[in-house]
């Protein structure tokens, strides 16, 4: 139980954990910390951590504004073509529809491993596929709900304080380039597939899945990052 | 989408050769709600189920029902849930028939056939009359 109150508070506050290590990692730049060299036979290769500017953009356009999705990554290379990646991220989402007003917010993580299409010799410019497991959490409300009844007037109804766990999969591709000493950029595409489909049925469901995007069996994504190599 | 219950209509007699005959259809049928002065009139010709709506705020619904001149009074003991359809469609009541009772005028009994009201096709209840 308060492991679930813990999870769900980190959930629910993931956006200022994510500024916060943000600016941790910016501290560390500022701090003179460059890139360093890694021995080719050496197992561990550096870490890197990376911010999206594309999913923000993208989702606010698509939406109109109602939707704010934030997502940082942090993973290491290992053995040259091996990055375990571990991103975290945050989504506020509100919805006008003809039954009802919908507002979610939450938090996700996503853990994974890419593997390096380049055999050798790129160093960090790589192109990337992997696979990730990605599981968010979020409070939402929806209100202003009608209830259709022909023959007595039942009003409208509101779904208050409901919380919602979702999980799922992907397929990404992508790639990184250096750009300028540790500091890198490169894209992601990314195929989901939703594992919490079923639900029991009649249960109010969030519109808006944080890191996934609008509820549906599948959805895809893109990023495009800025990062800096430890 | 509105969900109802529905009733069916039943009743057995003795013919002149002394054989029993099911009734199965009716003329001319009424059926008000209490607290509801919408009527739902069927005067149609061979009746042979109602659709009950049931109220989704509480948890006795009672209905009178008129069969030529001839009241009833119908009571329905359920539990109604709301059930979430979608952001676009909005919100139905489903309900769970506990007990039924009625009068006896014309309503001899009354059996639950499936207690769950998720649609309006599903029979829930069957009426036996006196004939």
């Amino acid at each position: 139980m308060l492991c679930k109150k813990i999870f769900a508070f980190i959930c629910m506050n993931s956006r200022w954990l994510l500024i916060l290590v943000f600016l941790c990692s910016a501290l560390c730049v500022s701090a003179g910390e460059s890139a360093k060299q890694y021995s080719d036979t050496a197992i561990y290769q550096g870490m890197s951590i990376k911010l999206d500017i594309a999913t923000p953009i993208l989702e606010v356009v698509r939406s109109g504004g109602l939707v704010q999705d934030y997502e940082m990554a942090l993973n290491v290379r290992l053995a040259k073509r091996f990055y375990p990646t571990l991103e975290l991220g945050y989504a506020h989402a509100t919805a006008t529809a003809d039954a009802g007003h919908y507002t979610g917010q939450g938090g996700f993580g996503r853990i994974g491993m890419d593997l390096s299409a380049l055999k050798k010799g790129a160093g960090d410019n790589c192109l990337m596929i992997g696979l990730r497991f990605a599981g968010a959490y979020q409070g939402f409300q929806i209100t202003d709900v009608p209830v259709y009844d022909d023959y007595w007037e039942a009003g409208k109804v509101d779904f208050l304080n409901q919380h919602k766990f979702d999980c799922w999969g992907e397929i990404v591709a992508g790639c990184q380039v250096q750009i300028w000493k540790g500091f890198q950029m490169g894209w992601y595409i990314r195929m989901k597939f939703l594992f919490t489909r079923t639900d029991k049925q009649g249960d109010a469901l969030p519109a808006y899945l944080p890191g996934f995007g609008y509820r549906q069996d599948t959805n895809w994504g893109l990023n495009y990052f800025l990062g800096y190599k430890f | 989408m509105t969900v109802c219950a529905i009733m069916t209509l039943q009743a057995d007699s003795l013919n002149a050769q002394g054989h029993s005959v099911k009734y199965t259809a009716w003329d001319s049928i009424s059926v008000q709600a209490i607290d509801n002065e919408t009527y739902i009139l069927y005067n149609n010709k061979n009746i042979k189920q109602i659709p009950l709506f049931l109220r989704p705020d509480t948890t006795i619904t009672a209905f009178l029902m008129t069969f030529h001149n001839q009241t009833d009074t119908l009571f329905v003991e359920h539990t109604p849930r709301q059930y979430f359809v979608s952001l676009a469609c909005g919100c139905a009541v489903y309900h769970t028939i506990h007990a039924a009772w009625s009068t006896d005028c014309r309503v001899d009994s009354i059996h639950i056939v499936n207690a769950n009201v998720e649609n309006a096709v599903q029979e829930n209840l069957c009426l036996y009359l006196h004939e």
